[in-house]
Protein backbone atom coordinates (compact mmCIF):
# COMPACT_ATOMS: atom_id res chain seq x y z
CA UNK A 1 0.00 0.00 0.00
CA UNK A 2 3.01 2.57 1.11
CA UNK A 3 4.40 1.95 -2.63
CA UNK A 4 1.49 3.22 -3.94
CA UNK A 5 -0.83 5.25 -2.18
CA UNK A 6 -1.72 7.43 -5.40
CA UNK A 7 -3.60 4.58 -7.10
CA UNK A 8 -4.98 3.86 -3.67
CA UNK A 9 -6.19 7.48 -2.71
CA UNK A 10 -7.89 7.22 -6.70
CA UNK A 11 -9.52 3.96 -6.16
CA UNK A 12 -10.67 5.08 -2.62
CA UNK A 13 -11.94 8.40 -4.64
CA UNK A 14 -13.66 6.23 -7.46
CA UNK A 15 -15.65 4.28 -5.43
CA UNK A 16 -16.59 6.83 -3.03
CA UNK A 17 -18.09 8.35 -5.97
CA UNK A 18 -19.73 5.38 -7.08
CA UNK A 19 -21.25 5.27 -3.66
CA UNK A 20 -22.50 8.58 -3.53
CA UNK A 21 -24.31 8.34 -6.78
CA UNK A 22 -26.34 5.32 -6.02
CA UNK A 23 -26.95 6.91 -2.64
CA UNK A 24 -29.80 9.36 -3.78
CA UNK A 25 -33.52 9.78 -2.51
CA UNK A 26 -31.89 9.58 1.21
CA UNK A 27 -32.95 12.62 3.46
CA UNK A 28 -29.81 14.84 2.98
CA UNK A 29 -28.83 15.57 6.39
CA UNK A 30 -28.25 11.65 6.32
CA UNK A 31 -26.56 11.44 2.92
CA UNK A 32 -24.01 14.55 3.94
CA UNK A 33 -23.57 12.47 7.09
CA UNK A 34 -22.78 9.00 5.89
CA UNK A 35 -20.84 10.68 2.87
CA UNK A 36 -18.38 13.21 5.36
CA UNK A 37 -17.06 10.39 6.66
CA UNK A 38 -17.11 7.25 4.45
CA UNK A 39 -13.37 8.66 2.88
CA UNK A 40 -11.98 7.97 6.33
CA UNK A 41 -13.94 4.86 6.68
CA UNK A 42 -12.58 3.83 2.94
CA UNK A 43 -9.26 4.87 3.61
CA UNK A 44 -9.17 2.70 6.88
CA UNK A 45 -10.61 -0.32 4.96
CA UNK A 46 -7.91 0.41 2.07
CA UNK A 47 -4.92 0.59 4.67
CA UNK A 48 -5.87 -3.45 6.04
CA UNK A 49 -5.96 -4.77 2.35
CA UNK A 50 -3.51 -6.67 0.45
CA UNK A 51 -1.72 -4.90 -2.45
CA UNK A 52 -3.45 -6.59 -4.90
CA UNK A 53 -6.50 -7.16 -3.73
CA UNK A 54 -9.17 -4.11 -4.38
CA UNK A 55 -11.75 -2.22 -2.24
CA UNK A 56 -14.52 -3.99 -4.48
CA UNK A 57 -13.22 -7.77 -3.51
CA UNK A 58 -13.64 -7.00 0.23
CA UNK A 59 -16.55 -4.64 -0.08
CA UNK A 60 -18.50 -5.21 -2.49
CA UNK A 61 -19.68 -3.44 -5.90
CA UNK A 62 -20.39 0.67 -4.87
CA UNK A 63 -23.95 -0.59 -6.07
CA UNK A 64 -24.43 -3.50 -3.26
CA UNK A 65 -22.30 -1.49 -0.84
CA UNK A 66 -24.84 1.88 -1.19
CA UNK A 67 -27.94 -0.63 -1.39
CA UNK A 68 -26.79 -2.24 2.22
CA UNK A 69 -25.90 1.78 3.74
CA UNK A 70 -29.34 2.40 2.72
CA UNK A 71 -30.99 -0.30 4.54
CA UNK A 72 -29.29 0.00 7.62
CA UNK A 73 -29.86 3.90 7.63
CA UNK A 74 -33.44 3.53 6.22
CA UNK A 75 -35.01 4.28 9.90
CA UNK A 76 -33.26 7.53 10.93
CA UNK A 77 -33.34 8.07 14.70
CA UNK A 78 -33.99 11.65 15.96
CA UNK A 79 -32.55 14.27 13.55
CA UNK A 80 -30.32 17.50 13.40
CA UNK A 81 -32.41 18.21 16.38
CA UNK A 82 -29.99 16.31 18.58
CA UNK A 83 -27.43 16.50 16.31
CA UNK A 84 -27.65 19.91 17.26
CA UNK A 85 -28.16 19.97 20.86
CA UNK A 86 -25.40 17.40 21.54
CA UNK A 87 -22.84 19.52 19.46
CA UNK A 88 -23.82 22.63 20.92
CA UNK A 89 -23.80 21.35 24.58
CA UNK A 90 -20.17 19.54 23.47
CA UNK A 91 -19.20 22.88 22.62
CA UNK A 92 -20.59 24.46 26.18
CA UNK A 93 -18.53 21.81 28.24
CA UNK A 94 -15.82 23.17 29.35
CA UNK A 95 -18.13 26.44 30.52
CA UNK A 96 -20.53 24.40 32.11
CA UNK A 97 -18.36 22.53 33.42
CA UNK A 98 -16.34 25.26 35.28
CA UNK A 99 -19.88 26.80 36.57
CA UNK A 100 -20.42 23.42 37.84
CA UNK A 101 -17.36 23.44 39.95
CA UNK A 102 -18.46 26.88 41.16
CA UNK A 103 -22.08 26.27 42.22
CA UNK A 104 -19.90 22.96 43.77
CA UNK A 105 -17.84 25.12 45.67
CA UNK A 106 -20.32 27.50 46.53
CA UNK A 107 -22.35 25.32 47.89
CA UNK A 108 -20.20 23.54 50.01
CA UNK A 109 -19.19 26.84 51.97
CA UNK A 110 -22.77 27.00 52.67
CA UNK A 111 -22.22 23.66 54.77
CA UNK A 112 -23.53 21.50 51.78
CA UNK A 113 -22.35 18.45 50.50
CA UNK A 114 -22.31 19.87 46.56
CA UNK A 115 -24.31 22.20 44.57
CA UNK A 116 -26.95 19.35 43.63
CA UNK A 117 -27.74 18.72 47.59
CA UNK A 118 -28.11 22.84 48.08
CA UNK A 119 -30.55 22.73 44.97
CA UNK A 120 -32.67 20.15 46.56
CA UNK A 121 -32.74 22.16 49.37
CA UNK A 122 -33.63 25.41 48.23
CA UNK A 123 -36.52 23.70 45.47
CA UNK A 124 -39.73 24.34 48.22
CA UNK A 125 -38.45 28.09 48.93
CA UNK A 126 -38.51 28.30 44.83
CA UNK A 127 -42.33 26.58 44.48
CA UNK A 128 -43.44 29.29 47.44
CA UNK A 129 -41.46 32.25 45.51
CA UNK A 130 -42.82 31.43 41.97
CA UNK A 131 -46.48 30.59 43.54
CA UNK A 132 -46.47 34.25 45.29
CA UNK A 133 -44.91 35.59 41.82
CA UNK A 134 -47.71 34.09 39.86
CA UNK A 135 -50.45 35.56 42.39
CA UNK A 136 -49.22 38.48 42.55
CA UNK A 137 -49.11 38.64 38.50
CA UNK A 138 -52.64 37.50 38.16
CA UNK A 139 -53.95 40.38 41.28
CA UNK A 140 -52.28 42.64 38.68
CA UNK A 141 -53.64 41.84 35.75
CA UNK A 142 -57.20 41.14 37.31
CA UNK A 143 -57.50 44.36 38.87
CA UNK A 144 -56.17 45.70 35.57
CA UNK A 145 -58.88 44.42 33.41
CA UNK A 146 -61.79 44.35 36.00
CA UNK A 147 -61.37 47.58 37.41
CA UNK A 148 -59.31 49.35 35.22
CA UNK A 149 -56.84 50.54 37.83
CA UNK A 150 -52.91 50.09 36.73
CA UNK A 151 -50.94 50.58 40.12
CA UNK A 152 -53.77 49.34 41.90
CA UNK A 153 -52.89 48.19 45.64
CA UNK A 154 -54.27 45.54 46.36
CA UNK A 155 -53.87 45.83 50.61
CA UNK A 156 -55.39 49.18 50.46
CA UNK A 157 -58.42 47.42 51.82
CA UNK A 158 -59.65 45.01 54.04
CA UNK A 159 -61.38 43.37 50.99
CA UNK A 160 -58.77 43.99 48.43
CA UNK A 161 -56.40 42.44 51.45
CA UNK A 162 -58.54 39.16 52.52
CA UNK A 163 -58.39 38.69 48.50
CA UNK A 164 -54.97 39.15 48.00
CA UNK A 165 -54.17 36.56 50.55
CA UNK A 166 -56.62 34.33 49.90
CA UNK A 167 -54.77 34.44 46.24
CA UNK A 168 -51.89 34.00 47.23
CA UNK A 169 -52.37 30.96 49.50
CA UNK A 170 -53.84 29.18 46.48
CA UNK A 171 -51.06 30.33 44.29
CA UNK A 172 -48.71 28.83 46.78
CA UNK A 173 -50.77 25.54 47.05
CA UNK A 174 -50.77 25.19 43.93
CA UNK A 175 -47.39 25.81 43.03
CA UNK A 176 -46.01 23.41 45.71
CA UNK A 177 -48.34 20.73 44.39
CA UNK A 178 -46.99 20.74 40.95
CA UNK A 179 -43.79 20.95 42.61
CA UNK A 180 -44.17 17.73 44.41
CA UNK A 181 -45.59 16.15 41.52
CA UNK A 182 -43.13 17.07 38.77
CA UNK A 183 -40.40 15.10 40.57
CA UNK A 184 -42.07 12.40 38.92
CA UNK A 185 -42.52 13.56 35.56
CA UNK A 186 -40.35 13.41 32.68
CA UNK A 187 -37.34 14.91 32.21
CA UNK A 188 -38.79 17.22 29.00
CA UNK A 189 -42.11 18.27 31.22
CA UNK A 190 -40.19 19.43 34.44
CA UNK A 191 -37.81 21.36 32.11
CA UNK A 192 -40.74 22.75 30.43
CA UNK A 193 -42.24 23.50 34.11
CA UNK A 194 -38.91 25.71 35.26
CA UNK A 195 -38.22 26.93 32.09
CA UNK A 196 -41.85 28.46 32.77
CA UNK A 197 -41.55 29.29 36.04
CA UNK A 198 -37.96 31.17 35.72
CA UNK A 199 -39.50 33.22 32.89
CA UNK A 200 -42.94 34.40 35.26
CA UNK A 201 -40.21 34.83 38.22
CA UNK A 202 -38.21 37.06 35.29
CA UNK A 203 -41.28 38.83 34.09
CA UNK A 204 -42.92 39.82 37.26
CA UNK A 205 -39.16 40.64 38.71
CA UNK A 206 -39.01 42.73 35.68
CA UNK A 207 -42.13 44.19 35.31
CA UNK A 208 -43.66 44.71 38.99
CA UNK A 209 -41.37 45.37 41.37
CA UNK A 210 -42.78 49.29 40.29
CA UNK A 211 -45.99 49.20 41.25
CA UNK A 212 -45.72 46.76 44.00
CA UNK A 213 -42.54 48.07 45.69
CA UNK A 214 -41.53 51.45 46.56
CA UNK A 215 -42.02 53.17 43.57
CA UNK A 216 -45.91 52.83 44.20
CA UNK A 217 -46.07 56.88 44.81
CA UNK A 218 -44.60 57.83 41.70
CA UNK A 219 -46.69 56.11 39.50
CA UNK A 220 -49.45 57.70 40.61
CA UNK A 221 -48.45 60.81 39.10
CA UNK A 222 -49.85 61.69 35.62
CA UNK A 223 -46.54 62.76 34.39
CA UNK A 224 -47.32 66.36 32.23
CA UNK A 225 -44.57 67.62 30.39
CA UNK A 226 -45.19 71.47 31.45
CA UNK A 227 -44.52 70.82 35.19
CA UNK A 228 -41.19 72.24 36.32
CA UNK A 229 -38.46 69.50 37.89
CA UNK A 230 -38.85 71.58 41.07
CA UNK A 231 -42.29 69.84 41.46
CA UNK A 232 -40.83 66.96 42.40
CA UNK A 233 -37.80 67.84 43.60
CA UNK A 234 -38.60 69.79 46.62
CA UNK A 235 -38.93 67.97 49.69
CA UNK A 236 -42.14 70.26 50.10
CA UNK A 237 -43.99 71.97 47.67
CA UNK A 238 -43.42 75.63 47.28
CA UNK A 239 -46.38 77.79 46.23
CA UNK A 240 -45.15 81.30 46.64
CA UNK A 241 -42.25 83.06 48.00
CA UNK A 242 -42.51 86.37 50.15
CA UNK A 243 -39.52 88.70 50.42
CA UNK A 244 -39.16 91.00 53.75
CA UNK A 245 -36.50 93.50 54.02
CA UNK A 246 -34.83 94.12 57.41
CA UNK A 247 -37.46 95.93 58.97
CA UNK A 248 -40.16 93.32 58.77
CA UNK A 249 -41.93 94.91 55.55
CA UNK A 250 -42.72 93.11 52.81
CA UNK A 251 -40.74 93.31 49.38
CA UNK A 252 -42.68 93.24 46.31
CA UNK A 253 -41.79 93.15 42.52
CA UNK A 254 -39.08 90.46 43.65
CA UNK A 255 -37.17 88.63 40.96
CA UNK A 256 -34.85 85.54 42.01
CA UNK A 257 -31.74 84.79 39.88
CA UNK A 258 -29.12 81.48 40.18
CA UNK A 259 -25.45 82.37 40.33
CA UNK A 260 -25.43 81.58 36.25
CA UNK A 261 -27.80 84.46 36.31
CA UNK A 262 -30.94 82.35 35.45
CA UNK A 263 -34.49 83.10 36.44
CA UNK A 264 -35.47 80.81 39.05
CA UNK A 265 -39.50 79.46 38.77
CA UNK A 266 -40.56 78.61 42.13
CA UNK A 267 -44.17 78.17 43.02
CA UNK A 268 -47.37 78.33 40.53
CA UNK A 269 -48.82 81.33 39.17
CA UNK A 270 -51.68 79.47 38.24
CA UNK A 271 -52.63 79.19 41.96
CA UNK A 272 -53.50 82.54 41.99
CA UNK A 273 -57.08 83.24 42.26
CA UNK A 274 -58.46 85.54 39.47
CA UNK A 275 -56.64 88.49 39.68
CA UNK A 276 -58.44 91.81 41.28
CA UNK A 277 -56.92 93.67 38.18
CA UNK A 278 -58.90 95.95 35.95
CA UNK A 279 -57.71 97.86 33.28
CA UNK A 280 -58.41 101.24 32.81
CA UNK A 281 -61.17 100.87 31.00
CA UNK A 282 -62.98 98.91 32.47
CA UNK A 283 -62.86 95.70 30.16
CA UNK A 284 -62.63 92.55 30.87
CA UNK A 285 -58.40 91.54 30.62
CA UNK A 286 -56.76 89.37 29.50
CA UNK A 287 -56.49 86.41 32.30
CA UNK A 288 -53.13 86.02 32.39
CA UNK A 289 -52.51 89.46 33.59
CA UNK A 290 -54.60 89.11 36.77
CA UNK A 291 -51.33 88.02 37.89
CA UNK A 292 -48.99 89.20 35.78
CA UNK A 293 -45.35 89.70 36.60
CA UNK A 294 -44.61 86.85 35.65
CA UNK A 295 -42.73 86.03 32.42
CA UNK A 296 -42.89 82.28 32.46
CA UNK A 297 -40.47 81.53 29.11
CA UNK A 298 -38.83 84.78 29.15
CA UNK A 299 -35.46 86.12 30.94
CA UNK A 300 -37.37 87.67 33.94
CA UNK A 301 -38.80 84.87 35.68
CA UNK A 302 -41.49 85.18 37.85
CA UNK A 303 -41.77 88.15 39.70
CA UNK A 304 -42.51 87.80 43.92
CA UNK A 305 -44.90 87.28 45.78
CA UNK A 306 -46.71 85.61 42.60
CA UNK A 307 -50.48 86.76 43.36
CA UNK A 308 -51.52 90.96 42.07
CA UNK A 309 -53.42 90.38 45.14
CA UNK A 310 -50.79 89.35 47.39
CA UNK A 311 -48.68 92.48 46.49
CA UNK A 312 -51.92 94.82 46.62
CA UNK A 313 -52.11 94.06 49.93
CA UNK A 314 -48.57 95.08 50.60
CA UNK A 315 -49.78 98.27 49.68
CA UNK A 316 -49.06 98.73 46.22
CA UNK A 317 -50.81 99.98 42.90
CA UNK A 318 -51.89 96.73 41.02
CA UNK A 319 -51.71 98.79 37.77
CA UNK A 320 -47.75 99.28 38.45
CA UNK A 321 -46.54 96.41 39.04
CA UNK A 322 -45.54 95.35 35.16
CA UNK A 323 -43.40 98.08 35.43
CA UNK A 324 -42.06 97.59 38.81
CA UNK A 325 -37.90 97.50 39.13
CA UNK A 326 -36.14 94.25 40.56
CA UNK A 327 -34.64 94.68 43.41
CA UNK A 328 -31.83 97.67 42.92
CA UNK A 329 -29.84 97.50 46.07
CA UNK A 330 -28.72 94.40 48.17
CA UNK A 331 -29.90 96.38 51.11
CA UNK A 332 -33.75 97.58 50.02
CA UNK A 333 -34.90 101.08 51.82
CA UNK A 334 -38.22 101.61 52.67
CA UNK A 335 -39.31 102.85 49.87
CA UNK A 336 -38.81 99.85 48.07
CA UNK A 337 -42.22 99.12 48.50
CA UNK A 338 -43.10 101.67 46.18
CA UNK A 339 -41.18 100.86 43.51
CA UNK A 340 -39.09 103.42 41.18
CA UNK A 341 -40.05 103.66 37.56
CA UNK A 342 -37.02 101.85 35.69
CA UNK A 343 -37.58 99.00 33.69
CA UNK A 344 -37.67 95.60 34.84
CA UNK A 345 -35.02 94.14 32.51
CA UNK A 346 -33.00 92.45 35.10
CA UNK A 347 -30.16 92.20 32.58
CA UNK A 348 -27.29 94.95 33.90
CA UNK A 349 -28.36 95.97 37.39
CA UNK A 350 -29.05 93.15 39.24
CA UNK A 351 -25.77 91.32 38.12
CA UNK A 352 -26.72 88.00 40.00
CA UNK A 353 -23.13 87.19 38.66
CA UNK A 354 -21.45 89.37 41.05
CA UNK A 355 -23.84 88.76 44.40
CA UNK A 356 -22.62 84.87 43.65
CA UNK A 357 -19.04 85.27 43.61
CA UNK A 358 -19.43 87.61 46.51
CA UNK B 1 -22.60 -12.89 0.09
CA UNK B 2 -26.37 -12.43 -0.50
CA UNK B 3 -26.90 -14.94 -3.19
CA UNK B 4 -29.04 -17.61 -1.08
CA UNK B 5 -32.14 -17.28 0.54
CA UNK B 6 -30.48 -18.76 3.85
CA UNK B 7 -27.82 -15.49 4.15
CA UNK B 8 -30.79 -12.78 2.95
CA UNK B 9 -32.69 -14.21 5.81
CA UNK B 10 -30.25 -14.19 8.15
CA UNK B 11 -28.90 -10.63 7.13
CA UNK B 12 -32.93 -9.80 7.46
CA UNK B 13 -33.20 -10.70 10.61
CA UNK B 14 -29.75 -9.73 11.87
CA UNK B 15 -30.67 -5.98 10.55
CA UNK B 16 -33.25 -5.68 13.75
CA UNK B 17 -30.34 -6.67 15.87
CA UNK B 18 -27.54 -4.66 14.57
CA UNK B 19 -27.98 -1.77 16.61
CA UNK B 20 -27.68 -4.13 20.14
CA UNK B 21 -24.91 -5.76 18.30
CA UNK B 22 -22.71 -2.71 17.78
CA UNK B 23 -23.50 -0.94 20.86
CA UNK B 24 -22.53 -4.39 22.97
CA UNK B 25 -19.06 -4.82 20.54
CA UNK B 26 -18.18 -1.12 21.43
CA UNK B 27 -19.22 -1.40 25.09
CA UNK B 28 -16.20 -3.21 26.08
CA UNK B 29 -13.80 -1.32 24.50
CA UNK B 30 -13.76 1.36 21.61
CA UNK B 31 -13.19 0.58 18.14
CA UNK B 32 -12.87 1.99 14.26
CA UNK B 33 -15.12 1.26 11.61
CA UNK B 34 -13.09 -1.67 9.95
CA UNK B 35 -11.84 -3.08 13.22
CA UNK B 36 -15.31 -3.33 14.62
CA UNK B 37 -16.36 -5.22 11.59
CA UNK B 38 -13.21 -7.61 12.68
CA UNK B 39 -14.37 -8.05 15.62
CA UNK B 40 -18.14 -9.14 14.62
CA UNK B 41 -16.43 -11.45 12.27
CA UNK B 42 -14.81 -12.97 15.06
CA UNK B 43 -18.14 -13.54 17.41
CA UNK B 44 -19.26 -15.20 14.11
CA UNK B 45 -21.35 -12.42 12.65
CA UNK B 46 -20.05 -13.82 9.09
CA UNK B 47 -22.47 -12.27 6.86
CA UNK B 48 -22.46 -8.97 8.29
CA UNK B 49 -21.35 -6.16 5.63
CA UNK B 50 -19.56 -3.32 6.29
CA UNK B 51 -21.87 -1.26 4.94
CA UNK B 52 -24.07 -2.08 7.33
CA UNK B 53 -21.63 -1.61 9.83
CA UNK B 54 -20.81 1.70 8.80
CA UNK B 55 -24.23 2.70 8.01
CA UNK B 56 -25.41 1.57 11.77
CA UNK B 57 -22.54 3.29 12.97
CA UNK B 58 -23.35 6.59 11.57
CA UNK B 59 -27.05 6.19 12.68
CA UNK B 60 -26.42 5.79 16.29
CA UNK B 61 -23.91 8.32 16.31
CA UNK B 62 -26.97 10.73 14.99
CA UNK B 63 -29.26 9.24 17.86
CA UNK B 64 -26.49 10.16 20.37
CA UNK B 65 -25.41 6.88 21.38
CA UNK B 66 -22.08 7.28 20.18
CA UNK B 67 -19.35 9.60 19.94
CA UNK B 68 -16.27 9.78 17.73
CA UNK B 69 -12.69 10.81 18.04
CA UNK B 70 -9.89 10.75 15.80
CA UNK B 71 -6.42 9.10 16.70
CA UNK B 72 -3.79 8.83 14.44
CA UNK B 73 -2.09 5.00 13.60
CA UNK B 74 0.92 4.22 13.26
CA UNK B 75 1.03 2.77 9.77
CA UNK B 76 -1.86 4.39 7.89
CA UNK B 77 -3.99 7.10 7.63
CA UNK B 78 -6.02 8.80 10.68
CA UNK B 79 -8.51 6.37 12.49
CA UNK B 80 -11.55 7.35 13.16
CA UNK B 81 -12.65 6.04 17.24
CA UNK B 82 -16.10 5.44 17.88
CA UNK B 83 -17.29 5.20 21.92
CA UNK B 84 -20.38 4.79 23.79
CA UNK B 85 -22.09 7.89 25.35
CA UNK B 86 -24.03 7.57 28.97
CA UNK B 87 -27.13 7.55 26.51
CA UNK B 88 -25.51 4.88 24.32
CA UNK B 89 -25.03 2.33 27.36
CA UNK B 90 -28.62 3.22 28.56
CA UNK B 91 -29.77 2.52 25.21
CA UNK B 92 -28.30 -0.54 25.35
CA UNK B 93 -29.11 -1.82 28.81
CA UNK B 94 -32.48 -1.47 27.30
CA UNK B 95 -32.32 -2.95 24.26
CA UNK B 96 -30.65 -6.12 26.52
CA UNK B 97 -33.06 -6.14 28.85
CA UNK B 98 -35.95 -6.72 25.45
CA UNK B 99 -33.81 -8.94 23.77
CA UNK B 100 -33.31 -11.87 26.65
CA UNK B 101 -37.27 -11.35 27.18
CA UNK B 102 -37.76 -11.84 23.54
CA UNK B 103 -35.47 -14.69 23.41
CA UNK B 104 -36.76 -16.58 26.34
CA UNK B 105 -39.70 -16.71 25.08
CA UNK B 106 -38.88 -17.25 21.56
CA UNK B 107 -37.24 -20.55 23.43
CA UNK B 108 -40.33 -21.21 25.25
CA UNK B 109 -41.62 -21.17 22.35
CA UNK B 110 -39.85 -23.58 20.24
CA UNK B 111 -39.03 -26.18 22.81
CA UNK B 112 -42.97 -26.52 23.31
CA UNK B 113 -43.70 -29.27 20.92
CA UNK B 114 -46.76 -28.01 19.22
CA UNK B 115 -45.79 -24.51 18.96
CA UNK B 116 -48.68 -22.98 21.41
Amino acid sequence: MTDAPTARTTEIAAYLAAVERHLGGLPEHVRQDLLTDLDTHLAEVAADLDEDASLADLLGSPEAYARELRETVEVPREGAGTRLRRSFREAAEPLTRRLGAWADRYAVSTGHTDAAELRERLRPGWWVLRGVLAALLFLYLFAATQFNAIGFNPLGSVFGTVIALAVVLTAVWASIRIGTRSQSWSPRKRWWTGAIGIALVAYVGYGMTGPYFGFLDQNDYVESGYLDDHYYDNPYYIENIYVYDENGEPLTGVYLYDQDGNALRFGDPDSCPPGPAHDPFGEAIDEREAYAGYDEYGETGYQYPLCVSERAEAGETPTEESTEEPVEDTTPTEESADPTEATPTPTGEPTPSETATS
Amino acid sequence: MHGTVLCVDRSQLLKGLLDIIVLRVLDTEDGYGYEILGRLRKAGFDDLGDASVYGTLRRLYRAGYLSTYVQPSESGPHRKYYSLTEPGRKHLRQMRDAWEDVSTKMRGLFDTKDGS
